[in-house]
């Protein structure tokens, strides 16, 4: 085969592929919008959430230095500050997924098949022109770059301590944080003042007061969880001050509250849009998400950045530990509290059942799911691991798992 | 919300304690709490000066304990914890005029944009006895004086090396402890000392929050009597995540509470019940102060995201 066949059938499956996952978005999109529950204020996190799935557009949308970040470590706040734009990169599309599955091992993350994938199926995208930032969570993350053979010189790797309650590792998170600081002045070619970390910091102090009323909203059972993972996944490719004008104008419509629902708790694995199928049959079967533990949802804020004074060193301070100290990640060695928050959510919310995803491939969730497991299980509360990935073969099987579980929980309440 | 009520709870505190006893106000010399007696016209003292003062003999009879001399040292005791049960160490946080003064330094410090000075968890735990090695030797000082013919001139000796005797009477214009005593060794020794202690507690000050209060003995005494108190700061284990923002937030970076994890009682040794962590703690009634038992304040995400508004 020639290499100018190679290069065409190259540049074919490219397009194939991206004309996929227009159409997969557009479905999910379609979804959403002939719910009972659809309002007009979801469209500004649909509109950003298009471009999520395409970083080529996303480039030429906005009028700033793009840099690319896998996981939710890297502080979102020094981005801003450095009038540079995220984009994360977390793929939820099965079409982008099937892009990257020759050139990954066949048990690959899907979230990393997908987001590769993704990036492959982008014409005139050089890979490695990009900025990229990884703070080293996952083994996936790590090996990231190798295995999609990307130039390391213009990739910034933040060594993230997995003991989160030791000094030290404190001390070499603050660092890290230094470390991407001084990155970013040099991708921009401007230092970032202690003017521009406090602004960033109040806007985003700004969208968590927000996020913190819709978070209310949820646990009264009175908004969708497809909704929710909406708004929370557009988070990170927004503008920090449009997502909370737009969250703002969200909460201001008046829901009711679904009584019949049974609320569960959600944890595990990231969902990332387009693929919010787990949510999407959870609501099916009568439950609804009230809360949930994913980083890529309610976690995507663990808590407001509190500091001590606004001098460079106490913002540094204040984001580091939010982005260490306060992220529950099951990479993390020292992570017993993390059930702490749960335990508490399950108890003020009255919530008997968890159910845990975990996509096929990650390993540190999968991990966890037994802790969990047994730890729930001794407090009394039910608990269902589903283990899924992008496909929708199996949704009929979940659909079943999902029934039996909410029977069980119907079953405790009437008992109670 | 609660830092402004505390405020102004510090700043009406420093105003009857500097100047109540020009108002005719004087709550005497018991006080939990550095309200200097050097201040002229000050509304009442530290007990510290008192408990020096209590120069019992070791040959000491069981009578002598309900005699005029017995009741000199035994009453300013009781009323030191009259005063003290009921707000336990709140009156560091919340009452102290010297903490209000070092309150007043951080602020200009913060907005000059200052970075604070950061102690290790490790210099922490090396520093905790300093406070209980004073609060001894200004027992064992006035004894010796009773009992081993120590000179009087040692008498009053945290006093005189204290630095809220030169920076206190500033308030009510009186600048003369800012001086050297060249009468004897022992006075000289001590006025030198004084000047060093205050300088360096002063740069201390501006660079540490509440600087003075890792060594305050006054705050160890308090400690020693907490638990005759009913004021209460205790912690849902169940319900912290480790978030850190108690431990970074607190003006003496006391770590104890952001890593406990058995024990409900979080009332730890420095602790001066500020209640800066239970404002910046996310958990819902992770942190709370009580008082017999009821909820004076207790954490919540909803204050949390309200504080930052402002």
């Amino acid at each position: 085969m020639t290499p100018n066949t190679v290069n065409k059938r190259l540049q074919q499956l490219q397009h194939k592929t991206k004309h996929q996952i227009c159409i997969e978005f557009e479905d999910q999109v379609e979804l959403i919008r002939q719910q009972p529950d659809y309002i007009s204020e979801i469209e500004p996190f649909l509109n950003v959430l298009k471009y999520s799935l395409h970083p080529c557009e996303f480039q030429q949308q906005i009028n700033s230095t793009m840099v690319m970040a896998l996981c939710i470590q890297a502080p979102l706040e020094l981005f801003h500050a450095a009038r540079v734009r995220i984009f994360k990169l977390a793929c939820g599309s099965f079409a982008a997924r099937n892009m990257a599955t020759r050139s990954l091992p066949a048990l690959t993350c899907p979230m990393i098949k997908s987001s590769t994938g993704m990036l492959q199926s982008q014409n005139n995208f050089d890979l490695n022109r990009q900025y990229m930032v990884f703070p080293t969570t996952c083994d996936w993350v790590v090996k990231w770059r190798e295995l999609t053979g990307m130039d390391k010189r213009q990739t910034h790797y933040m060594d993230l301590p997995h003991l989160r309650e030791n000094e030290q590792s404190s001390n070499k998170w603050l660092e890290e944080l230094y470390s991407l600081k001084k990155w970013l002045e040099a991708i921009v070619k401007k230092s970032i003042t202690r003017k521009d970390i406090f602004k960033a910091i109040k806007a985003y102090m700004d969208a968590f007061r927000i996020f913190s009323k819709l978070i209310e909203l949820r646990r009264q059972q009175r908004i969708s969880s497809v909704h929710f993972a909406v708004i929370t996944n557009a988070l990170t490719y927004d503008n920090i001050e449009n997502w909370t004008a737009c969250t703002g104008r969200y909460i201001l419509y008046p829901f009711h509250e679904k009584k019949e629902s049974i609320p569960i708790f959600l944890a595990g694995s990231p969902i990332i849009f387009p693929n919010v199928k787990l949510l999407t049959l959870i609501e099916a079967s009568s439950m609804r998400v009230a809360a949930d533990d994913i980083c890529s949802m309610e976690r995507v804020f663990p808590g407001p950045a509190c500091y001590e004074d606004k001098s460079e060193y106490a913002l540094m301070r204040a984001l580091s530990h939010r982005y260490h100290r306060a992220c529950i990640c099951p990479t993390f060695a020292d992570n017993e509290r993390r059930l702490n928050g749960m335990v508490n959510v399950l108890k003020n919310g009255k919530i008997k059942g968890v159910i845990f995803h975990v996509l096929k491939g990650c390993h540190p969730y999968d991990i966890e799911s037994v802790i969990m497991e047994n730890k729930l299980k001794t407090l009394g509360y039910r608990f269902l691991k589903i283990e899924t990935d992008y496909v929708k073969e199996d949704e009929q099987n979940i659909v079943t798992r999902l029934e039996a579980f909410r029977q069980t929980l119907k079953q405790i309440k009437k008992q109670s | 919300m609660v830092n402004r009520v505390r405020m102004i709870c510090q700043h009406i505190s420093f105003v009857l304690l500097i100047y109540g006893g020009r108002l005719g106000i004087h709550l005497g010399s018991s006080l939990p709490c550095f309200a200097c007696p050097f201040v002229n016209g000050c509304g009442g003292h530290c007990y510290l000066m008192i408990l020096q003062r209590s120069r019992v003999g070791f040959q000491v009879t069981f009578d002598y304990l309900f005699s005029r001399a017995g009741l000199e040292v035994l009453w300013p005791f009781v009323v030191f914890l009259l005063f003290f049960v009921p707000l336990s160490k709140l009156w560091c946080g919340w009452l102290c005029p010297f903490c209000l003064f070092q309150d007043w330094i951080t602020m200009i410090r913060k907005k000059l944009g200052i970075r604070e000075m950061i102690f290790s968890r490790k210099t922490h735990i090396r520093l905790r006895p300093i406070k209980y090695i004073l609060l001894v030797l200004l027992i064992l000082i006035p004894l010796c004086i009773a009992n081993f013919n120590l000179h009087s001139d040692w008498a009053l000796p945290f006093c005189r090396i204290c630095p809220a005797k030169p920076i206190l009477p500033m308030f009510a214009g009186n600048f003369t402890h800012f001086h050297l005593d060249f009468t004897n060794t022992v006075t000289l020794c001590f006025t030198a000392l004084s000047m060093v202690i205050t300088g360096g507690l002063l740069v201390g000050i501006f660079f540490k929050e509440r600087f003075f209060c890792l060594f305050c003995p006054m705050l160890g005494l308090m400690h020693i009597f907490r638990r005759l108190s009913p004021v209460r700061f205790e912690k849902d284990i169940s319900g912290c995540t480790g978030c850190g923002n108690c431990e970074r937030i607190c003006p003496v970076d006391i770590h104890e509470v952001h890593l406990e994890n058995e024990k409900k009682d979080v009332f730890m040794q420095n602790c001066m019940g500020c209640m800066h962590c239970v404002e910046s703690c996310p958990g819902d009634n992770v942190l709370s102060f009580k008082w017999f038992g009821f909820t004076l304040f207790s954490s919540s995400r909803n204050y949390l995201s309200l504080k930052r508004k402002q």
